[in-house]
């Protein structure tokens, strides 16, 4: 309840609102007063004086000749304000105003009423097209191009030019209406999932009727409301009423041929009730204002996706990080290994670690889904493997606790498929776990194939789930190939015959007399040529380990 | 769509007929809601028709299991049917063969549940 401010309403039935910022604001026909109003012949040079006195305001009158009323009561002290009190002094009536837009809710700000007791009224309706086809030389024409609407339509249009943010901008229009047309009061309503939410407001208790509202909305009308003679169009819905108001317009914020919302405003004014020339103005401004935020809204969201892809290509970045950039050199051993993702982020992990005693451990993994909910699982489980693999070496043992942690922590329609194995560069002793992961292709020298079956269940769905550790031998110039289900479910377009394990298998035999490099270029060259272009559809991960001859 | 559901019942179990692929985004979004709803309209005797899948990825596959623990969490049984061969190496693969009771026989399948209860 900070924001106090004054709505001061001069003979000419203009509007100003002035932020009670300082914490003295003079009034006066003197030009050393904050507020000067020297062609107003009811004030004195120093009238009178607004001042802060701890929350409140207060207005003092500083020995005027003709005085200063508060809710047309001459005041003799100091008087504390409230909001919605009326000052007047000379020709000026003033409206004390307490929280801005931001502070008031809906619920408070306005009401729409559906019945009420109608008093008689007239309405003026009309629309942006009508306004726009409007010919110099018809009735309202002349009023609607004055030299005063010209100059606040090009005040408007630089004001709105300016970047702002959206509630700001929300703020600004609305206060460009009020002025515009010497408004006492205003609202700027924009329609969010069909619910019209006050987004600015100067004033409060606003009381709109359903009518008014519908047909802006509805007809694309901007409407004009007096209550001196009776309508028949819409007093006939019984709902026009204006507590006290005299004069209200409400007109469609809209864009081509969306609405967007609706700008209302009222006036107590009652030397200078609003106009058919009032109406076009607003009406034009509305339109104005609506092309503003639509593009202001549409800047917002291309700022969200920028941000979002940026962030985006820093997590691809990070979990590239967390990958292999090259192998380990290992004396008897060639590795290779590549992961290419199909989205910026993916789900697929690859690992060397060095054990004591110079053994290479090796994992790779593949977590259930894509993009980036399975590249946050994939850093929670490369984290985890760090540090196991610092306590452990056992297989079995680190997928037990791997599974257990991640079972705890895991959303339960994911889960990790994970093979670990620990080659013996010595021996060729490899000892593996695998874990529900596509089994591993073991080739000979002689170019006969193992595939290395068995294991437990995926991780992260039995949580006190059993692994065991299994062993094979690999013998100098064989080859082991350990990758995801992206290699072997590569399809071209319009096909759904997929890589599979055979033709990987055939490529493996084919060159496993070579360098484990080359053995990897092969592979990606077949699969390339086997998606014929399409792309992969799944992340990629493929590792080569070959035991020199 | 690549997927297709459809709810009958047999007994005291809901069948649900899965046509098509089970991937990741709208069918794996169909098929959880299909099964929420059937536990919401108080069966939690569901047995899932596989006959006609071709295909599940990984986020289907997981699927699959959330909604196995999501109807045991009800205190239901979640069981699947007719697997085609592809859909069998996965769960010979992941080893969720262990998770699923699977049955080939529809009139088994449904007569598994009463013996259970």
């Amino acid at each position: 309840m900070t924001d106090a401010e004054l709505v001061i309403q001069s003979p000419d039935g203009n509007s100003r609102i002035i932020p009670l910022g300082v914490d003295r604001v003079g009034l006066g026909r003197s030009s050393n007063n904050e507020l000067c109003y020297p062609d107003d012949s009811g004030l004195s040079r120093q009238h009178l004086a607004f001042e802060k006195s701890g929350d409140d305001w207060i207005v003092r009158d500083l020995g005027s000749k003709n005085g200063t009323q508060v809710n047309g009561t001459r005041i003799a002290g100091p008087h504390v304000l409230k909001s919605g009190d009326r000052i007047t002094a000379g020709h000026l009536v003033m409206v004390h105003r307490v929280g801005g837009a931001e502070t008031l809710s809906p619920g408070h700000t306005v009401c729409f009423v559906p019945e009420a007791d109608s008093p008689s009224s007239t309405t003026v309706a009309t629309n942006l097209e009508g306004v726009l086809s409007q010919k110099p030389g018809s009735i309202t024409a002349p009023e609607m191009a004055s030299a005063n609407s010209v100059q606040i339509l090009i005040r408007a249009g630089q004001e709105l030019s300016s970047h702002r943010p959206l509630p700001e901008l929300f703020r600004v229009i609305l206060d460009l209406s009020i002025e515009a047309v010497g408004a006492t009061r205003g609202l700027l309503l924009i329609l969010e999932k069909n619910e019209l939410v006050v987004r600015a407001a100067n004033g409060d208790n606003f009381e709109i009727s359903t009518a008014v509202r519908d047909r802006v909305l509805n007809e694309k009308t901007s409407l004009l409301v007096h209550d001196a003679q009776f309508d028949a169009d819409l007093a006939g819905r019984q709902s026009i009423v204006m507590q006290g108001m005299r004069s209200i317009m409400a007109v469609p914020l809209q864009t081509r041929d969306l609405v967007i919302g609706l700008i209302y405003v009222d006036t107590q004014n009652l030397i200078r009730p609003f106009t058919g020339a009032d109406l076009s103005l607003l009406t034009v401004m509305a339109n104005v204002a609506a092309i503003r935020l639509e593009q202001a809204r549409l800047n917002e969201v291309e700022q969200v996706e920028r941000v979002m892809a940026r962030e985006l290509s820093q997590a691809a970045e990070i979990q590239r990080g967390l990958l292999p950039s090259i192998p380990p050199s290992i004396p008897g051993i060639e590795l290779a290994g590549c992961n290419l993702s199909c989205r910026t982020v993916g789900g697929d992990y690859y690992d060397y670690f060095l054990f004591p005693g110079g053994r290479l451990g090796i994992v790779v993994a593949d977590v259930a889904g894509k993009g980036m909910p399975a590249a946050m699982m994939m850093s929670k489980l490369q984290a985890h493997m760090q540090v196991f693999a610092e306590e452990a070496e056992d297989p079995a043992v680190i997928v037990k606790r791997l599974n257990r942690n991640i079972a705890a922590k895991c959303p339960n329609n994911r889960f990790i498929t994970f093979f670990l194995g620990v080659l013996d560069p010595e021996t060729g002793e490899f000892r593996y776990c695998n874990a529900g992961h596509n089994p591993p292709l073991l080739v000979r020298r002689d170019r006969s194939i193992e595939m290395l079956e068995g294991g437990g269940i995926i991780l992260g769905i039995v949580p006190d789930a059993e692994y065991e550790t299994q062993t094979v031998q690999l013998d100098r110039g064989d080859l082991i190939a350990l990758y995801s289900d992206g290699v072997t479910e590569s399809m071209p377009f319009e096909s759904e015959e997929e890589f599979g394990e055979e033709k990987l298998g055939k490529v493996l035999k084919a060159n496993v007399g070579l360098h484990a490099k080359v053995v990897m270029d092969h592979v990606l060259a077949a699969i390339t040529e086997w998606t014929a272009g399409a792309g992969f559809a799944d992340d990629v991960t493929l590792v080569i380990a070959r035991r020199q001859p | 769509m690549s997927l297709s559901v459809k709810t009958r019942t047999s007994g005291i179990v809901a069948i649900v007929d899965l046509q098509g692929r089970i991937t990741l985004g709208e069918p794996t979004g169909l098929l959880r809601d299909t099964v929420k709803s059937i536990l919401a309209g108080g069966n939690k005797n569901i047995l899932l028709n596989l006959g006609e899948v071709s295909y599940i990825d990984s986020a289907g596959l997981g699927e699959l299991v959330g909604c196995s623990t999501t109807v045991r969490n009800a205190g239901g049984k979640l069981k699947l049917m007719q697997l085609q061969k592809k859909i069998q190496d996965l769960m010979q693969i992941t080893k969720l063969f262990t998770v699923f009771e699977v049955i080939d026989d529809e009139t088994a399948a449904v007569a598994s549940y009463g013996a259970a209860s």
